[in-house]
């Protein structure tokens, strides 16, 4: 009896390995890891995707034990064409030795020409496959082909998709940078009353790669770039500024710069109403510590960090007011003030919704700046 | 009532009602063993000695020494007989011989009480039964044989000469005593005694296997020790039908309830704290006669885990290495699983940086990472059970081809990669952290790393499930081996994963005592009806 019922277990035991068959078992050796991916249009308005693969040399082989690391690169980049993103990517498979897998994809980057004939094209693919990771971040090139980003080496990295990833993780402390990833892009794209702001990089004289400011759409369209102050006057608006650098001028002589070091900013956007039109009001409140002054100056008097605190103030608000202004030219609502509307009053974005853009310009919006100088540094 | 209760009830119904019967049985055969078998001592000396000389023929070792003793002027011949290197010569002749020899007798009919009274023994005991003489000789008694009487004397005067106890040679502590059980059955108990002096520390003493005849010993505290379970080891050791026993693994698997498992239902230990320690929780020990190890039952699931040093110190870092150790358990059995499910199903979950390190180390290795653990966890068992049967000397060259082999030699040679080596050797370590287990652990790991190849992490999650469900099912001498993980004993918890601190551990497990009545000061003198509410 008892072994009758061991010899039954063991039976069903045996036959659920039978029915797997392992079928999704893959050695890692058979795979091929796409860190990056690159879409662009190329002449013929086919689209051109560029994929940028893991190359690993052996590491158990007896050369590369003596610690000096291999020069050999240690990524390839592989480029195809086809009418749609999912076709080139077809086409590119049959090249490829390996499986591809694309559950590592570090970023994404979109060609400037890509991106002004509009972005909705292209990212149906990455809502419709549930392989590429929503976190890869997306990134705009300016003024340079995709694949070039994509082959160019990092400076530390030995994979370029890492080191793009790495600048862009330091969001935190450069207020230059913009990051947006892949499931943010997706959800703003579809937001009522928003217009999306994707990351840039662009080659500097240097050729090297360098990733600062932002890309601003309109609709799904590229309509221009933010530069290096621009972004940060918008990330000030945005309020997720933890750490970043300033550069303010000492209001009583124009040779001394000071240099300060934004500890915090936080914003907030309230709506008040002036005879039944809205009134956006952002609150800015910024604190910073100063890190450098190129000219002696005492600041042991409490007056004199006013006069810097009112200082620090002026350039946000100068900065924030380039954005307001730069919001008012291109008709690009990136602050999202339309969404404001859509979510907490309805009835009056009903009215004006068709026609948001031309009133986006005519809309009154105040902007509050409140700075502390927290530290001063060791020196006197 | 709870429906865990009833169950509990039904099955303790049940239990007593076996033991009933057991002790029938027992009384039973034991009544017939009396009529057939018994045979009284003849008051003819030659008649014994021609019987000892068939009994005892072709024994070179057997010794007959005739005394003579003067009874009414007349030669009165007393026979010592002994085997000769089971008894201490000098003791025989100084304590017995030499005050008997030329004892004179006046008075009729005293014979007996005057000889009683001049032998210098401590323990004497009176002998009606040949058979019974007969192997009371093999056992290393001296027996006296007086003509004319169906008396005879037991003498114990066993040579008690052995090993001495010694540093412990398995389970080494540092803060803890330094010396271990011997193969003596005596030194064990006296070991044992000397550690737990009260009079309610039993021994009971009985012989097992039909040639070997080698004693084995049942201690308890009695008033502890839940007499059911003190009931259910007597009548599984007399249960035990064989005709020999070589060491207390031969007990252990005679006893055990579940033999179809991967885990032993028993403990033992060479520390005779740590038997102490267990006694005084209400386990009983079962001592055998020239095995170092004596047994402990019931064995829990979380004694595997518990190391005698863990009470010697101060609770924190105890409880540390508590978790550790259980942690471990869960490494000695998956991690090798773990790796080749990642490496080969699921690689999105391996964090980029590690998985290009496994990528690169991999590349150029012809096996699959199946075959590669594989490979490697058969090498380090060829290792270990090589360096273990070798002669000590040469152990140690095995130690250093080994490291080789696993180590360097297999990675440059492009047969295993590097993090497999990492993995294995982690494995190997964690194995060793929970003793009583590793022998279970190694087969469940190769169990374990099959399924993994087969269905990826899924296959681990189905065997784990599938060994802790059996762990639930198991139970050693009634109690159940989870416990007091499962089911849960709040009080009894405090000396699982935790360590608690000496003074707040002040019950004994009540999974073990199953008695309500707990607290640690207290010892049950007179022996109360077992609680059947």
């Amino acid at each position: 009896m008892r072994l009758k019922k061991i010899l039954l277990i063991s039976l069903l035991i045996l036959s659920i390995l039978l029915q797997t068959g392992c079928w999704s078992k893959t050695e890692l050796t058979k795979l091929a890891i796409v860190t990056a991916i690159g879409i662009d249009i190329n002449e013929n308005r086919e689209i051109e995707v560029s994929l940028q693969f893991v190359k690993v040399g052996e590491a158990s082989s007896g050369q590369s034990k003596g610690g000096s690391p291999s020069q050999e690169k240690q990524y390839i980049v592989i480029t195809s064409k086809g009418e749609t993103v999912f076709e080139a990517v077809r086409n590119l498979l049959n090249s490829v030795d390996r499986k591809v897998v694309y559950s590592n994809m570090k970023v994404i980057i979109l060609g400037e020409k890509l991106a002004k004939e509009g972005i909705t094209q292209i990212l149906d693919v990455f809502e419709r496959q549930t392989q590429t990771p929503p976190t890869a971040k997306v990134l705009v090139a300016d003024g340079i082909s995709v694949k070039d980003i994509l082959e160019t080496e990092s400076k530390f990295e030995k994979i370029p998709a890492v080191g793009l990833s790495n600048i862009e993780d330091n969001f935190n402390i450069r207020s230059n940078i913009f990051e947006e990833t892949l499931i943010e892009l997706l959800q703003d794209i579809r937001t009522v009353g928003k217009d999306v702001v994707l990351g840039g990089t662009y080659k500097n004289k240097n050729k090297e790669i360098v990733v600062e400011g932002c890309a601003v759409f309109k609709g799904d369209r590229l309509i221009g770039w933010l530069e290096d102050e621009l972004t940060r006057g918008f990330r000030f608006i945005k309020g997720d500024i933890q750490n970043g650098t300033q550069k303010l001028k000492s209001p009583s002589d124009n040779k001394t710069i000071i240099s300060l070091e934004t500890v915090n900013a936080k914003s907030k956007l309230k709506i008040e109403w002036v005879d039944g039109t809205p009134k956006f009001i952002i609150d800015i409140q910024q604190s910073g510590s100063i890190a450098e002054i190129n000219y002696p100056l005492s600041l042991n008097q409490k007056d004199k960090i006013d006069v810097l605190e009112q200082e620090f103030t002026r350039s946000t608000k100068a900065n924030v007011s380039k954005i307001i202004n730069y919001i008012r030219e291109n008709k690009s609502d990136i602050l999202g003030l339309g969404n404001v509307l859509y979510k907490f009053h309805y009835k009056y974005w009903k009215q004006i919704s068709n026609d948001w853009r031309n009133e986006l310009c005519k809309v009154s919006i105040e902007v509050n700046v409140h700075s502390t100088i927290e530290r001063t540094g060791f020196a006197n | 009532m709870s429906i865990d209760e009833k169950r509990r009830i039904g099955m303790l119904k049940k239990s007593k009602n076996i033991f009933k019967l057991d002790k029938l049985k027992n009384e039973n055969t034991k009544a017939q063993e009396n009529t057939t078998n018994s045979t009284t001592i003849s008051n003819s000396i030659e008649d014994i000695k021609k019987k000892l000389n068939a009994v005892f023929s072709d024994c070179s070792d057997f010794i007959i020494r005739e005394c003579i003793l003067k009874r009414d002027k007349i030669d009165l011949i007393v026979l010592v007989v002994f085997i000769e290197e089971l008894i201490d010569i000098n003791i025989l002749n100084r304590d017995i011989i030499k005050p008997i020899s030329n004892l004179e007798i006046t008075e009729a009919g005293t014979t007996l009480k005057i000889i009683k009274q001049n032998i210098v023994s401590s323990s004497i005991k009176e002998l009606y039964d040949f058979n019974i003489a007969v192997d009371d000789i093999l056992s290393g008694n001296a027996i006296l044989f007086i003509d004319g009487e169906t008396t005879a004397f037991n003498l114990s005067i066993r040579n008690l000469k052995g090993r001495e106890p010694d540093v412990p040679e398995t389970e080494i502590n540092i803060l803890g005593p330094k010396h271990s059980f011997v193969e003596i059955i005596t030194t064990n108990i006296l070991l044992l005694r000397r550690i737990v002096k009260h009079p309610n520390l039993k021994v009971e003493t009985l012989q097992i296997g039909s040639i070997t005849k080698t004693e084995v010993a049942v201690i308890y505290i009695k008033g502890i020790a839940n007499e059911r379970i003190v009931n259910e080891v007597r009548t599984r050791l007399n249960k035990i039908k064989t005709d020999a026993i070589m060491a207390s693994g031969y007990l252990e698997q005679f006893i055990e309830d579940e033999p179809f498992t991967l885990f032993p239902q028993v403990g033992n230990s060479e520390r005779p704290d740590k038997v102490a320690a267990n006694i005084l929780e209400g386990r009983v020990g079962i001592i055998c006669d020239g095995t170092p190890y004596v047994l402990t039952v019931p064995f829990l699931f979380i004694e595997a885990f518990q190391v005698s040093e863990d009470y010697y110190e101060r609770p924190f870092y105890s409880t540390f290495l508590r978790t550790f150790r259980l942690f471990n358990f869960f490494t000695a059995i998956s991690l090798p699983g773990i790796y080749v499910a990642l490496s080969s199903f699921h690689q999105n979950v391996i964090p980029f940086q590690l998985m290009l390190t496994m990528m690169s180390s991999r590349e150029g290795i012809p096996f699959s990472s199946f075959i590669e653990a594989l490979l490697m966890i058969t090498t380090f068992e060829l290792i270990r059970e090589a360096s273990l049967r070798m002669p000590k000397p040469i152990g140690q060259t095995i130690g250093i081809i080994g490291a080789v082999v696993l180590g360097d030699a297999a990675v440059t040679a492009g047969i295993a990669s590097a993090p497999m080596i990492v993995v294995t050797a982690v494995t190997a370590l964690a194995t060793f952290l929970a003793p009583p287990l590793s022998r279970a652990l190694t087969l469940i790991r190769i169990i374990t790393l099959i399924m993994a190849s087969f269905m990826g992490i899924y296959g681990i999650g189905f065997t784990l499930v599938g060994f802790a469900i059996h762990l639930c099912k198991l139970r050693s001498f009634g109690v159940p081996y989870l416990s007091p993980i499962s089911p849960v004993n709040i009080t009894d918890l405090k000396d699982a994963g935790f360590r608690f601190p000496l003074w707040s551990l002040n019950t004994r497990p009540r999974g073990i005592i199953w008695s309500n009545d707990k607290s640690r000061n207290r010892i049950e003198t007179t022996k109360k009806e077992e609680d059947n509410p």
